[in-house]
């Protein structure tokens, strides 16, 4: 299939499934319209809050575990999205890919040594 | 226009799946709450209620959703309306983007040639699933940024600490799945599952008897399933991790939580909510029935060989359909057991705090898919050389 038959099925199905999923809110939207409360308005609403005190309004040891979370999150998929190009690396020059990565790794891997070695006799 | 024809198939596919995701949701929480005894909560004649869910009837359910969509809508003061819209249209854009790549017909089988049946068919299509998932989290974060309460925010920094770890597990789980066919395109990897394979096959040739040349010449479908069970069973906690929404008060789990968003939504809001959940079930579902079960092959029966069993009779075109369809039957059927076990998984399955979600990825799923990946990596470079030799 080529990629303008492709950019068409994609733009048939994202247009029909947009149409499927409407359909209900719009017509939901017509009946309002047809009711007697005034059309258009919404309802202006107060935000939802569990007092107002600053403890209540936020848990800092909360946040503070969700960020150290986050950045663990990041530094992990980071890692992990080195996978797929090596693994595309490892099928195309099969065992002679490891010797390529362990020619760039064994330097950077040096280096990182020998500076904490630094580090530590400092 | 045969990408076109499928689109509308696959549309009328996933309509049906979103409405059995809808009551397999439904029966297995309500089987769930008879084991509770007095724990259950009593039952609600009508309506969405906190203290008494609705009833039974998926239609009275339905009848009342719509009641409450064409009630006056809401509007909470503090909230960013253009931002949640958005978010809504890139998740949508993202969901409908991946949900186009899966190959859910098959081949066309008429004639020499065998013509892939699927709406989009990347070359690449394991790699825009990675970076499809990746956009759909996101752009829930924005939907939870929208809402600007500090409980929303929380809920979001979940979310997106969620989608990342979740991510990185689910590229160490997809990896090991393209080392076999040596290709990213969804349609090679449906292919690679079509043949039987026998799992004894390493029984030493001394041990002579019955028993033994049973096991040696038992035949599995060749499903990844069965081939890499650990990858299997890798890919249910990363397709969770990615899928799932902090609501504040999840009308499909039946839980609250503080942290989390969607506290003020209205009907409106929670519709699309809700759809966009489902769509991200169904999603991941057809998924894994594309990754490990063999998409709509059915084991042991090949569709060349039924069409070349009828095409005497009544010529190749109609029994190339005929297979066409019973794969597309065979597809949906395992959808639903898959979307029923998953649904019966995550009832047993105790939720997590997000610090604790973490460290089971970091410390527990993170190494193991890792050494999942390398087993797999050792296994394919030593059967290398051997593949010419047989």
């Amino acid at each position: 299939m080529d990629s303008s038959n492709g950019a068409l099925a994609w733009l048939v199905f994202v247009v029909l499934a947009g149409l499927a999923t409407a359909a209900l809110p719009g017509l939901a939207a017509l009946l309002r319209r047809r009711l007697p409360a005034r059309p258009g308005t919404r309802v202006a609403l107060e935000p939802v809050t569990f007092g107002d005190s600053q403890k209540l309004r936020r848990s800092p040891r909360h946040a503070v575990r969700l960020h150290r979370t986050l950045v663990t999150s990041v530094l992990v998929c980071a890692l992990a999205i080195l996978i797929l190009p090596g693994v595309l690396v490892l099928r195309t020059l099969g065992i002679s890919g490891l010797q390529v990565a362990i020619g760039l790794v064994l330097p950077t891997f040096v280096v990182a040594l020998y500076s904490r070695r630094r580090d530590s006799l400092q | 226009m045969i990408g076109a024809g499928m689109a509308i198939v696959w549309l009328g596919i996933l309509a049906l799946a979103l409405v059995t995701c809808a009551v397999v949701e439904r029966r297995v929480r309500l089987a769930s709450l008879h084991s509770r005894n007095r724990w259950a909560p009593l039952r609600a004649d009508w309506g969405f209620d906190v203290a008494r869910p609705p009833v039974h009837s998926l239609v009275a359910r339905g009848l009342a959703g719509c009641a409450r969509l064409v009630r006056t809508r809401s509007r909470v003061l503090d909230h960013s309306l253009i931002l949640r819209r958005v978010a809504r249209i890139v998740s949508f854009l993202a969901l409908a983007s991946g949900l186009v790549l899966i190959p859910f017909a098959g081949s066309w089988e008429a004639g020499e040639s065998l013509r892939p049946l699927i709406v989009v068919d990347l070359r690449f299509g394991l790699i825009a699933i990675v970076l499809i998932v990746l956009l759909m989290g996101l752009a829930e974060v924005g939907v939870g940024l929208a809402d600007r309460n500090p409980w929303s925010r929380l809920g979001s920094v979940d979310l997106a600490s969620q989608v990342l770890g979740g991510l990185g597990l689910f590229i160490l789980v997809l990896a090991p799945l393209a080392l076999g066919p040596s290709s990213f395109r969804l349609h090679d990897l449906v292919t690679g599952q079509q043949e039987a394979f026998a799992p004894l096959f390493w029984l030493p040739a001394s041990w002579q008897g019955v028993p033994f040349d049973f096991a040696r010449g038992l035949r599995w479908p060749g499903w990844n399933l069965f081939i890499q069970p650990l990858t299997a069973i890798l890919f249910l906690p990363a397709m969770h991790l990615l899928i799932r929404r902090p609501w504040a008060m999840d009308p499909i789990a039946g839980n609250f939580t503080a942290a989390g968003f969607g506290l003020d939504s209205d009907p409106g809001d929670l519709y699309w909510g809700r759809l966009e959940a489902r769509l991200a079930k169904v999603f991941s579902a057809s998924l894994f029935v594309t990754l490990f079960l063999g998409a709509g092959g059915i084991p042991f029966v090949h569709g060349s060989d039924l069409i070349a069993a009828i095409a005497p009779l009544v010529g190749s075109t109609l029994p190339a359909l005929l297979v066409v369809v019973l794969g597309i039957g065979v597809f949906f059927v395992k959808l639903v057991i898959v979307l029923l076990l998953g649904e019966i998984i995550s009832r047993r399955v105790a939720t997590l705090r997000s610090d604790q979600r973490t460290r089971l990825v970091a410390y527990r799923l993170l190494p193991l898919a890792w050494a999942n990946l390398l087993l797999v990596s050792a296994m394919t470079l030593l059967a290398q050389p051997f593949v010419g030799k047989g």
